[in-house]
C-alpha cells in the first residue's frame, strides 16, 4: 500500500514537472513571435513611412519649378517651394542629428538646421536626379539599412 | 473468487486528474503554438506587402519618368529585359536589388501593352517559394500602370 502511494506521488511529480515545463515553453514561443512581429512592424513603419512622407510632400507640390533636390543639415535635402501673399516659402527636408527633420520658412531665410521639427528618426538622405524630373531618395533608418524611392515629379518630365 | 475491491489511493486520484489537465492544456498549447506560427506568418506576409508596394511604385514611376520606355527603364531600376515587352527586376529575401537574370525571392514583372497614344503596362510582384525540386509563384501585388507622355 506505502509503495503504490509512493508511486502514485512520483507521477503527480513529473506530471507537474511536464505541465510547468509546457507552460515555460509555450510563454517563450509567445514571447519570441511577439518580439519578432513587433521588430518587423517597427523597422516597416519607420522607413516606409518616411520615405512614404517625403514622395507624398513631392507630389503635393508638384508644380513646375516647386519641387528640387539640393544639401541642407546632414547631407541631401527636398526643396518644396510654395507662394502665399506674394511671398515665397520653402518647405525643406532633411536629415540633421539622428532625425529627419522638416522645416518651413521664407525662401532664402538663413536658418539653423537644428530648428526643424523631428518627422522621425534617420541617419541620411540622399537625394539624386538620375533622369530629369525623376527624384531618386536614398534613406538610411536608424539601424544603417537603406531604402530608396523614387518620386516622378510629373510637372518637370 | 474472492473479488475485492480496489480502494483507489488520493495521490492516485490526483495523477488522474492531473494528466487530464496536462492533456487539456497541451491541447492549448498547441493551437497557441499553431496561432504563433500563424501571426509570424501574417507579419511576414504583411512585411513583404508593404516593401512590394514601395519598389512596385519605385518602378512605376520610372517608367512614367521615362515616358514608357522599357530600356531606359531597365537602366534606372537594374531590371533585365526578356523578350521585348517585359522587364524584370529581383531581390532576394531581405529585398536587395539582384543582378540581372538572378534567381530571386521575389521578382518585379513590368510587362507593356502599348495602346492609341500611351504606353500601358502591366506591373506585378511575384514571390517564390524554391525547393531542391521545384519552384513556386505567388502574385502578391498587381497593378496597371500607364505612361501618359513619350520622352524625347
Amino acid at each position: 500500500m506505502r509503495k503504490q502511494s509512493g508511486a502514485g506521488t512520483l507521477a503527480a511529480l513529473a506530471l507537474t514537472c511536464v505541465f510547468g515545463v509546457t507552460l515555460l515553453l509555450s510563454l517563450a514561443a509567445g514571447a519570441g513571435v511577439y518580439r519578432r512581429v513587433a521588430d518587423r512592424v517597427d523597422e516597416s513603419s519607420q522607413s516606409r513611412v518616411s520615405l512614404s512622407y517625403v514622395a507624398a510632400l513631392l507630389h503635393s507640390y508638384d508644380e513646375a519649378g516647386m519641387a528640387e533636390a539640393g544639401t541642407y543639415g546632414d547631407g541631401g535635402a527636398v526643396f518644396l517651394y510654395q507662394e502665399i501673399d506674394g511671398l515665397i516659402y520653402e518647405t525643406i527636408l532633411y536629415v540633421y542629428d539622428g532625425q529627419l527633420r522638416e522645416m518651413l520658412c521664407e525662401k532664402d531665410w538663413e536658418q539653423d538646421a537644428e530648428f526643424g521639427d523631428p518627422i522621425s528618426p534617420a541617419q541620411a538622405l540622399e537625394v539624386s536626379e538620375p533622369v530629369p524630373g525623376l527624384l531618386r531618395l536614398v534613406l538610411t533608418g536608424p539601424d544603417g539599412t537603406k531604402q530608396t524611392a523614387d518620386v516622378y515629379i510629373r510637372s518637370e518630365g | 473468487m474472492n473479488m475485492e475491491r480496489i480502494k483507489p489511493t488520493r495521490s492516485g486520484l490526483f495523477a488522474i486528474e492531473l494528466l487530464i489537465a496536462v492533456g487539456v492544456f497541451s491541447l492549448c498549447a498547441a493551437i497557441c503554438v499553431g496561432l504563433f506560427v500563424r501571426s509570424e506568418v501574417m507579419s511576414q506576409d504583411s512585411a513583404d506587402l508593404n516593401r512590394a508596394v514601395t519598389e512596385a511604385r519605385s518602378a512605376a514611376e520610372c517608367f512614367k519618368a521615362v515616358g514608357g520606355d522599357l530600356e531606359k527603364t531597365a537602366e534606372l531600376t537594374g531590371g533585365q529585359i526578356s523578350g521585348d515587352t517585359t522587364l524584370f527586376i529581383s531581390y532576394d529575401q531581405s529585398w536587395h536589388k539582384l543582378d540581372a537574370g538572378a534567381e530571386g525571392a521575389f521578382d518585379i514583372t513590368l510587362t507593356l501593352r502599348p495602346e492609341d497614344g500611351y504606353t500601358g503596362a502591366s506591373l506585378s510582384v511575384q514571390r517564390y517559394d524554391r525547393t531542391e525540386k521545384e519552384t513556386t509563384g505567388t502574385t502578391i501585388l498587381f497593378w496597371e500602370i500607364a505612361a501618359l507622355e513619350v520622352a524625347s
